[in-house]
């Protein structure tokens, strides 16, 4: 697994690198020390895995994921002492270790994104035919609202929501709102799950339960969960070519 | 004690010059009979034995925490009651020894009724309140009193308080450090005790000499360096004669903390951080200047005033030292912040200028 570390103590890198010898399975790509650095090691190299420590100089860790072009890589965070962070981390079951690192709790953590990668890669083929900008179905995202944070995959998102300058997401019963605008996410989900439904919503193709006839040519989709989203009449001709045989 | 004593006297004093006045009043126009001297006597006994039982009442079942309606309404029955007893009692009494003229006009019950009752109405009106504003004034002062002792527990946990993150991360510097440089790894561990021993003891201590205060400051910064190498640079100077004042405990040290944390260990290419002391006018100056700008917004988007260590750092000193210690933080120029304290001597000995036996702490 192509594995970057992003820490800005040379010996706190050194000895996570240490600790890491004993996983054959992790090889060390590179070694940042904040996170311009970081994004442009990502952008170079993909790795699939990321140690990251939170409390950095310039951009934080949390700052850095959100600021990640494409699918975000798996995440191990690493931090020293941060109540608060800690917290996010625990409401979202999102992984981290603290420093020192223990090396059970390291070992465990590996293991558990081993397995989130292993489902991923029989589609890894179909994914990598397309740019690498384009999300698909399988990637994950990193969210963050406020003091809260989410590692989503976009599967998991049935809606995207314009508001101003922001768009919210929904999925499970959760709804954040990241600073983006609607049509720079559309340039980068990929257009078979994903669908521009009108001025205001991109839907999740995936999540349709009802599709309805609706005034002046346009057309009523219902999503799994409830939400009611009108197709304008320009885009049911897109839609319905989209979903014809 | 002095209360119940001033509570009597009053009792006795406004009975007899009340119904005395009354009494040489009537002497004077109807001529001295012993009899109305008696029933004078009698009077002054009755209405203190029914004022104070009122007292008594009001105590035992507190009507002064009642709310206003509900004590209003027993003290105009009070008064109606007790009124009606003194008329009850007083009219009788003087249809025997008063003259004819007094004791036989209209409404003579009335008369009576309404002299006694505006009578008593002062007494009651004027203890009931007195009552009420004291057991206000006391529920006050019983709350002012609480916060108080709650703000000197906080203040006592918050002063001492190593911050967890340096430590840990100190620590995980350290296990690096085993491996890459072992001698550089014991002399660290060394230091990290020195750190903990001092930030225990602080406790304990009221105050420190600055020298100890400095060397911990310096094993402090030493293992600051070894986490954050190139990126600390650090300098400490001290007036020869300034190390044998006399400091609160590890206060010098949570500066030069607030320094790093939000000063040096933000800026991506790394900082300064530089203690200088001095005697001025016979007080001691410290000065901590750090790379870094005040009200900077934390990168976890918590806005980063450095509010309660730094506001208990400047109570702490007022609690110490009284108004003639200073505490106060500016930025000095772009990107140097300067955090000055000005410490007095302190007035009751606790100066002491000899060596090591002075440094034995004092155990409370």
């Amino acid at each position: 697994m192509r594995t970057l570390i992003v820490d800005d103590e040379r010996l706190a890198r050194n000895e996570l690198k240490r600790l890491l010898e004993n996983y054959s399975k992790i090889e060390i790509v590179g070694e940042a020390s904040n996170a311009d650095e970081a994004l442009v090691l990502i952008d170079e190299l993909q790795p699939e895995l990321l140690f990251l420590d939170i409390q950095m100089p310039g951009k934080n860790g949390f700052e850095l994921l959100t600021a990640i072009e494409g699918k975000a890589p798996e995440v191990i965070f690493t931090t020293a002492y941060d109540e608060y962070a800690i917290k996010a981390f625990e409401f979202n079951a999102l992984d981290y270790l603290l420093k020192p690192i223990d090396t059970d709790r390291l070992r465990d953590a590996i293991n558990r994104v081993e397995e989130n990668q292993a489902p991923a890669e029989s589609h890894e083929t179909s994914s990598h035919e397309r740019t690498d900008k384009v999300l698909g179905e399988n990637d994950q995202v990193f969210v963050k609202d406020g003091e809260k944070c989410w590692f989503v995959k976009l599967s998991k998102i049935r809606l995207f929501e314009s508001m101003g300058n922001y768009v919210r997401l929904h999925f499970d019963d959760q709804k954040p709102l990241v600073l983006k605008s609607l049509n720079s996410l559309e340039e980068r989900l990929d257009p078979n799950t994903y669908f521009r439904a009108n001025r205001k919503h991109i839907i999740n193709l995936q999540w349709i339960e009802k599709i309805e006839p609706w005034f002046s040519g346009g057309l009523l989709v219902t999503l799994q969960g409830g939400d009611r989203i009108e197709i304008s009449r320009r885009q049911a001709i897109r839609f319905k070519e989209l979903m014809s045989l | 004690m002095s209360k119940t004593r001033i509570y009597w006297t009053l009792q006795i004093a406004g009975w007899t010059a009340l119904i005395m006045y009354e009494n040489i009043l009537y002497s004077l126009s109807y001529g001295f009979e012993e009899d109305t001297l008696y029933s004078g006597i009698a009077n002054i006994l009755l209405g203190i034995t029914l004022t104070h039982s009122y007292r008594l009442v009001i105590r035992r079942w507190n009507w002064s925490a009642l709310p206003m309606h509900k004590l209003v309404f027993r003290v105009g029955l009070s008064v109606l009651v007790l009124g009606l007893i003194m008329t009850a009692v007083n009219l009788p009494l003087d249809r025997e020894i008063l003259a004819e003229n007094l004791v036989n006009q209209p409404f003579v019950f009335w008369g009576y009724f309404s002299t006694w009752c505006k009578n008593l109405l002062a007494w009651i009106l004027s203890y009931t309140v007195y009552h009420y504003v004291e057991q206000n004034r006391l529920a006050e002062l019983e709350k002012i009193m609480l916060k108080t002792s709650m703000r000197e527990a906080e203040a006592k946990v918050l002063r001492s308080q190593l911050n967890p993150h340096f430590t840990f991360n100190a620590l995980n510097s350290i296990r690096a450090l085993v491996s890459e440089n072992p001698a550089k790894a014991q002399h660290s561990i060394t230091q990290l005790s020195n750190i903990l021993r001092n930030s225990l003891l602080a406790d304990r201590r009221k105050t420190v000499e600055l020298r100890e205060e400095l060397k911990t400051v310096e094993d402090y910064l030493e293992l600051e360096k070894v986490r954050y190498e190139e990126r600390l640079q650090y300098s400490i100077q001290a007036e020869p004669q300034s190390v044998f004042w006399q400091v609160p405990p590890m206060m010098l040290q949570t500066l030069v903390e607030n320094g790093i944390k939000h000063g040096v260990s933000k800026v991506m290419g790394g900082g300064f951080l530089e203690v200088v002391t001095t005697i001025e006018n016979n007080t001691l100056v410290i000065k901590i200047r750090n790379t870094g700008t005040i009200g900077a917004i934390d990168p976890l988007g918590n806005t980063d005033s450095g509010g309660v260590g730094l506001q208990n750092t400047a109570e702490r000193l007022s609690i110490l030292y009284g108004k003639d210690a200073r505490f106060r933080l500016v930025q000095e120029a772009e990107n140097k912040v300067c955090a000055e304290v000005i410490i007095p001597m302190l007035s009751d000995g606790l100066q002491r200028y000899s060596d090591e036996k002075a440094v034995t702490p004092q155990e409370q």
